[in-house]
């Protein structure tokens, strides 16, 4: 495999394809996502998708990235550039590998993609070492933005990290101070709870008590599956939910033993981005997304859709597709990308992490974004969430 | 300090109530709430000031008040999501941004029917501003971060240019020399030469205490000797008052929570921003930039326009 790849650097130094119709150059960026994603799972689905209001749907970004894909191609005339992608849909990490290698072939160097945390890290370390760009449009480990980190890869998505702060934020801004865990079995629910288990110590909330469910009604089990023990604890504020699964969560809010708002995973859920904000132009984004694909936009759509905006994004400012410049133009000052959420975004120099509000959403509301007024930071407020330059643990 | 001519009304469109606050200029109530089609937004009058056309948003067409009256009396097309529009000059044609088609629509006055739509402009077309020879209409693109120059009357897309993130409003310069533009997340505005279209400069604002990313630029209203404008700076919850021949900022007038529209009176005595977070506009005395008053009006207003 590095043979093949060493040899690809080559073919990628070939001019871009000139487009037929108007002289415009062609950029096309690589889209990678996988036929098996264990955060698309459909058990939900008997037989009507018990989590849409309207119909089966397919979460995936790729919805988001055609949208995104709308949008670069009214940047033609100050881009001077068509954009086109090249969308691929594989199994696993080597599936995307020999595809990102298809696509090099062809003079693709800038790819977006949507996959879990564990497939990215594989890909990205197998990649360190190429003069390409790869953007995570989906991926919240923390890892990827600490000892994984690698510098040609940018982080859209936000940190779990940034999710768990955002919550913190609320929670202590409400005097919700004193704070029950459930931890769900996989190992998702394990970084969850380690990350909130940051924030609360970093906004002063107190974890009182801490538990591990699972999904099931056996009465052998209750300690572990009915929320009358779950919840039955002396005294709390506020429950948080750790269960990337999400079927258990489901289940908490309003069958708590205390009355206790439920936050995480089900209840008020960090988000990158929901179809009820209605500021910053947000209306505006949906109505476009819902047009398009006749359903809500979601947060891998987000991710993808930005993903696509900040490419055009560099590409219009550089006036270059070249993959250097457009590194060099994410990881400068004059960085800024509107994801509809409020401040222009721009990446985190010590981690290639975009910096950017954190929904905080019901089911069907908004109910705050973050960073909550109040907390503040030195230089941008938007560095209150997540690892700050100090804590992390990459070494760029 | 007192209006002129006119009724002295200040008109404003309160976009999540669907009505139009109308207050009274001398005492400052508001003497009359007028209810609307669905989110209303920009505001302008005709060029005899007996009629107010409000962009119906949500209803896609623009409303026709009878300022005798202060009802609605009549309607025009303007497409699909109406936001930003302009009269031209002689008051012929009106042209509106479109934002959710991404269209541009021109539409006849007299008739009230649409004349022409221009496709491919940009993402979420929004700022109308025409240059004082009416000839050209320079129209913001809000997610593509430029600038497009359209001629109205045929439908042709002349020019584009790149300027900062978001731009939002713009305003030509009395002289007809200068384009101004507001970069709602670039927190700056760019300027262009109004003939050329080629960039001339930027304004930056600096305040100890407000954060670069609170600054966030969006209205505009000009002095007619084109000294001095006016720009509203949303969540940083200022007015900067700019000299524009120097592009410098004189000064910062503290407002309301995301100060957006604004407009001023005609001795320029007074100038009225709109609050878009906190429900008010505020009365700014231009003599000593100070705020002299504040006034509730409906949920998010958004325009506010004066007849003295």
């Amino acid at each position: 495999m590095r043979r093949l790849l060493a040899s690809l650097v080559l073919v990628m130094t070939a001019p871009l394809a000139l487009a037929q119709d108007d002289g415009a150059p062609t950029m096309t960026i690589g889209y990678l996502d996988m036929a098996e994603d264990p955060r698309y799972d459909e058990w939900g689905i008997h037989p009507v998708d018990i989590r849409s209001s309207t119909a089966i749907v397919d979460r995936r970004g790729l919805a988001g990235a055609e949208l995104g894909m709308e949008d670069l191609s009214r940047l033609k005339r100050v881009a001077k550039t068509s954009f086109a992608m090249d969308h691929a849909r594989v199994t696993n990490t080597a599936g995307i590998l020999s595809e990102i290698a298809r696509m090099r072939e062809a003079g693709a160097a800038v790819f977006v993609l949507d996959a879990p945390s564990k497939v990215l890290v594989e890909v990205s370390a197998a990649l360190a070492a190429e003069n390409i760009l790869l953007l995570n449009a989906t991926a919240i480990g923390d890892s990827l933005r600490n000892e994984d980190c690698q510098t040609n890869l940018f982080h859209v998505a936000a940190s779990r990290a940034m999710l768990t702060d955002a919550l913190a934020q609320h929670l202590k801004e409400r005097n919700w101070q004193e704070i029950i865990v459930l931890q769900g079995p996989l190992a998702e629910d394990v970084e969850s709870v380690a990350a909130f288990t940051r924030s609360a110590d970093l906004f002063g909330l107190e974890i009182v008590d801490a538990r591990l469910f699972v999904l099931g009604n056996d009465p052998r089990a209750r300690e572990m599956n009915d929320l009358d023990f779950l919840t039955g604890s002396e005294d709390y504020d506020a429950v948080f939910v750790a269960d990337v699964h999400g079927e258990f969560a489901l289940s908490v809010p309003h069958r708590t033993r205390k009355p206790a708002p439920v936050v995480g995973a089900s209840g008020l859920v960090p988000r990158i981005w929901h179809w009820s904000y209605t500021r910053h132009g947000a209306p505006q984004v949906h109505g476009r997304f819902e047009r398009l694909h006749s359903r809500r936009m979601g947060e891998a759509d987000w991710g993808a859709w930005v993903s696509m905006k900040a490419i055009g994004e560099a590409v219009a400012r550089t006036k270059s597709r070249n993959v250097a410049d457009i590194r060099d133009y994410f990881r400068s000052e004059k960085m800024r990308v509107d994801g509809s959420k409020g401040p222009g975004m721009s990446f985190r120099i010590w981690n290639n992490q975009l910096r950017q509000p954190i929904m905080l959403a019901t089911q069907d509301w908004v109910s705050a974004r973050a960073p909550i007024e109040g907390f503040k930071h030195r230089t941008n407020d938007l560095d209150t969430l997540g690892q700050s330059e100090r804590e992390m643990a990459c070494g760029f | 300090m007192t209006f002129a001519a006119g009724t002295g009304y200040i008109f404003v469109s309160n976009e999540s109530d669907d009505t139009v606050s109308v207050i009274d200029g001398g005492s400052f109530e508001v003497i009359k709430t007028i209810a609307t089609g669905d989110r209303p937004r920009d505001m302008r009058f005709s060029p005899d000031r007996t009629r107010l056309y409000v962009a119906t948003s949500g209803d896609d067409h623009i409303e026709v008040i009878n300022i005798a009256t202060l009802e609605v009396a009549g309607t025009i097309e303007a497409g699909e999501d109406p936001e930003i529009f302009q009269l031209d000059p002689s008051g012929k044609i009106l042209v509106v941004a479109n934002e959710d088609d991404n269209e541009v629509t021109v539409t006849d006055v007299v008739s009230g029917k649409q004349l022409r739509v221009i496709e491919d402009v940009g993402v979420e077309p929004e700022g109308i501003t025409f240059r004082h020879d009416g000839k050209v209409v320079f129209v913001t693109s809000e997610a593509t971060n430029s600038v497009l120059i359209i001629d109205p009357w045929v439908g042709k897309i002349i020019d584009e240019v790149l300027v900062g993130n978001r731009p939002r409003r713009g305003i030509v310069t009395p002289d007809n020399k200068e384009y101004w533009v507001t970069n709602e997340l670039g927190g700056t505005v760019s300027i262009l030469d109004a003939q050329t279209y080629s960039p001339l400069g930027q304004v930056y604002f600096e305040k100890r205490g407000m954060r670069q990313e609170d600054i966030n630029p969006v209205d505009f209203a000009m002095t007619k000797d084109g000294k001095t404008a006016y720009v509203t700076l949303g969540r940083a919850r200022h007015v900067a008052v700019v000299d524009v021949a120097s592009r410098e900022v004189e000064e910062y007038i503290l407002a309301g929570d995301r100060v957006w529209g604004a407009a001023l009176n005609r001795d320029e005595s007074l100038l009225v921003v709109t609050n878009g977070a906190s429900d008010d506009v505020t009365i700014i005395d231009t003599d000593d930039n100070r705020a002299i008053n504040a006034i509730s009006v409906g949920r998010t207003p958004h325009t506010v326009r004066i007849d003295d």
